[in-house]
């Protein structure tokens, strides 16, 4: 091996570590900026009202509650409305359920086909009954069940 | 990289590769080193800018409800997000000077000519893209710096004859500054720019492969004899120079961090908007040329130097690339780099005394706080109070109750009229804070705040333009405004310590100190000890309410402390320390 060759090896080599520096010390802080999401912030959780608690007891099927919540995302707190399925108690004075609307399999909107008597999900065909059990289809696993409770008449859910 | 010959090149052809090697293979001519790793510079500080600015953009929102507060977040809550707007921040004031010293090298060693021309044109046009950059990229984060800043910047446009109007309604997007400004500028910073960057860098670079790189001082026509490569040879040093530089710009965006101010307040009235330094030369100009000469300041000199700098290898047809062969360029070059480095660092300058240098002028002249609204954004940089009132660093790094003390000094509203173009300027007029931390004890403050009096140079005959009101502070806001108050200093002028010796004075001290202040006749504007004429403030307990090194600097040179004050004795050194020491132990009990 002749002189200049090797010194051309040492300052190629050398030139890839400078430029492997370079990467290191713009693309650390890069990646974490990009990463930033994974640090989860603990959220507190809110009770939200979704009205008088007689409106869902005297109902026979399950009914889409709407309500409004304030939600972070960021640097920005906005007002979100959502919607939820009751099932009342039929009438024994139990406090009704209360059912995410997401369907387990990949998060569409499920809603109640009274004809069919089920949660039917318009992706896929999942099907649930009026206790979110998984009837048919392929959800893996029964509606969400969202923490309820009732306040001074109030049915109320927990969010976050 | 191995030299190898890699036996499959033989059989099978590998575009890419060839390519790739026919770029890296570069053979350069023999004097091309050190001095010549700025073009490489400059193109890995632009694909920064791309990558931070790629970064920054998921979670910037250029709306003008959401912009500045996207741009805290980013600051405070993202990992490494204050570094990464460091990082976006510096770089680009990195890419201007680095552009500058690229423009000028080649301007030195004369590269700009035959061959090379259009080469030069299409630099100046870079150049000018990067400039496109700032301005516009200064409006984003939409705080009171970029709302104004760039205000007065779209004025300027607007003051060109004829077309002025429509080409600052095209900039403006609508009748002002406002949503549709941020969103057109938020369009031409990410998508527009960087497409005309990167269409332009590729001519750049294939215009520099193909002519070659011009050997230092040659005749045109000389080429010199290839010795080198670029890959390893001119890649080491490009790449040893850019980590250097690289380490600086993270080191400005890890410690000094990029500016943010509170979001952008249309309706504030005492903000004396500053552009980006590397903006400071016309806004200078403009400082000089007014009235009828404005347009000269903002159209003809712009417009001129523009088309003289991309022109130049057109009209400059001396084949010499030497210096001293070319010595009208050479005295005409340093000229225009002179001025242009001076129009550059006097506004710096000036900033750092932003009150001193202008209190004679205006001393006399404003008599009431609201007057500043209807002066021009010109004027208005020249009457200079809320930028020059506090350090820069001390902004950055407040303690929280500072913090606090600064929300409060925002919700009263102290500005209104402390910091308006006429505070202490004059009779009866509410005092500037200019330098407030620096002046006034801080227990003095607090009891002060705590119900105000009337402490002020006063005349008889005339009603005050406006009094202090009491606004029933708890103890602990008062505590938290003193805080922020102590900020407003200026070491620069009054450096700790500056008094000297001034503190346990002894009893011929004091003495001394009440010969001086007999020499000087204080007495006939000043009340001690129920003698005097009480036109100035009653000097009665000034032990308790000023401090030293203020003190001395005060009788030292009274109306560069305090612009606008009526008192324009300058005490001699020696005298002032011994009226320091005087007056400083005049407490009432």
């Amino acid at each position: 091996m002749n002189a200049p060759v090797s010194r051309r090896r040492l300052l190629a080599q050398l030139s890839g570590a400078l430029m492997g520096l370079l990467t290191l010390a713009a693309g650390l802080p890069a990646i974490g900026f990009l990463l930033s999401p994974l640090r989860r912030r603990s959220g507190e959780a809110q009770w939200v009202s979704l009205g008088l608690l007689e409106e869902f007891a005297g109902a026979i099927g399950p009914v889409r509650a709407d309500f409004d919540y304030e939600a972070r995302s960021g640097y920005r707190i906005q007002t979100v409305s959502n919607s939820v399925w009751v099932v009342a108690g039929n009438g024994n004075g139990q406090v009704p359920r209360v059912f995410s609307k997401t369907c387990t399999h990949l998060a569409c909107n499920v809603s109640w086909k009274d004809d069919q008597q089920l949660f039917v999900c318009p992706c896929h065909g999942g099907k649930f009954g009026r206790d979110g059990a998984v009837v048919a289809g392929p959800p893996p696993e029964p509606l969400t069940v969202i923490e309820s409770r009732v306040e001074e008449g109030e049915l109320q859910i927990r969010l976050g | 990289m191995s030299d190898a010959v890699n036996p499959r090149l033989d059989t099978e052809p590998r575009p890419l590769v060839s390519v790739w090697r026919h770029l890296l293979d570069e053979p350069l001519p023999q004097g091309v080193g050190w001095f010549h790793v700025f073009g490489g510079l400059l193109l890995f500080f632009l694909a920064l800018q791309g990558v931070t600015g790629a970064l920054l953009g998921m979670y910037y929102s250029p709306s003008v409800t959401d912009a500045h507060a996207s741009i805290e977040f980013i600051e405070r809550d993202v990992t490494a997000g204050a570094f990464v707007r460091g990082l976006h921040h510096w770089g680009s004031s990195a890419i201007v000077v680095l552009a500058a010293v690229h423009l000028s090298q080649v301007f030195l060693w004369a590269a700009y000519k035959r061959p090379r021309r259009l080469l030069w044109v299409v630099g100046v046009l870079l150049f000018s893209v990067i400039l496109g950059f700032g301005f516009t990229g200064y409006l984003l984060p939409w705080d009171l710096k970029a709302y104004f800043g760039t205000k007065v910047g779209i004025s300027i446009a607007g003051s060109v004859p004829v077309i002025g109007d429509s080409v600052e309604r095209i900039l403006q997007g609508g009748d002002e500054v406002g949503p549709l400004t941020l969103t057109r500028f938020y369009g031409l910073h990410v998508t527009v720019l960087p497409l005309l960057l990167a269409g332009l860098i590729a001519i750049h670079l294939f215009l520099v492969r193909f002519r070659g790189i011009t050997p230092p001082w040659k005749r045109v026509g000389e080429d010199g004899v290839a010795t080198q490569r670029f890959w390893p040879d001119q890649a080491f040093r490009d790449l040893i120079a850019t980590v250097i530089v690289f380490g600086v710009v993270a080191a400005l965006a890890w410690w000094v961090k990029a500016p943010l101010e509170e979001a952008a307040d249309p309706s504030n009235t005492t903000y004396q908007p500053r552009p980006e330094w590397y903006f400071n030369a016309p806004f200078q100009l403009l400082h000089w040329l007014d009235g009828p000469l404005t347009v000269v300041g903002t159209t003809v000199i712009p417009a001129l130097g523009f088309l003289l700098l991309v022109l130049l290898p057109f009209y400059d047809r001396n084949p010499e690339r030497r210096l001293r062969k070319r010595p009208l360029a050479a005295v005409t070059g340093s000229l225009v780099a002179i001025s242009i480095s001076m129009l550059t660092v006097i506004p710096m300058l000036e900033d750092r005394s932003a009150v001193a240098e202008t209190a004679d002028e205006t001393a006399s002249e404003e008599s009431l706080p609201l007057e500043s609204e209807k002066s021009s954004p010109q004027e208005k940089e020249q009457a200079g109070a809320p930028a020059g009132v506090r350090d820069e660093a001390a902004s950055t790094s407040l303690s929280d109750a500072a913090r606090r003390g600064e929300e409060l000094y925002r919700r009263l509203d102290c500005a209104a009229c402390h910091e308006s173009a006429s505070a202490g300027r004059g009779i009866n007029v509410p005092p500037t804070l200019v330098r407030i931390g620096d002046r006034v004890q801080s227990a003095w403050l607090a009891r002060y705040l705590a119900a105000p009096w009337r402490v002020r140079y006063q005349d008889e005959d005339e009603r005050p333009v406006a009094r202090m009101p009491d606004y029933g502070l708890a103890e602990s806001e008062i505590v938290d405004l003193v805080a922020f108050l102590e900020t407003f200093r200026d070491s620069s002028q009054i450096p700790a310590g500056i008094a000297g010796a001034v503190e346990d004075p002894t009893e011929a001290q004091v003495e001394a100190g009440r010969g001086v202040y007999e020499d000087y006749f204080c007495s006939s504007c000043h009340v001690l000890e129920g003698d005097g004429v009480g036109y100035g403030p009653d000097l009665d307990d000034v032990g308790r309410r000023l401090k030293a090194d203020f003190l001395f600097k005060f009788l030292r040179d009274p109306t560069v402390m305090i612009p606008g004050t009526p008192m324009e004795v300058e005490v001699e050194e020696e005298d002032a320390r011994a009226l320091v020491r005087f007056l400083l132990t005049r407490k009432t009990e």
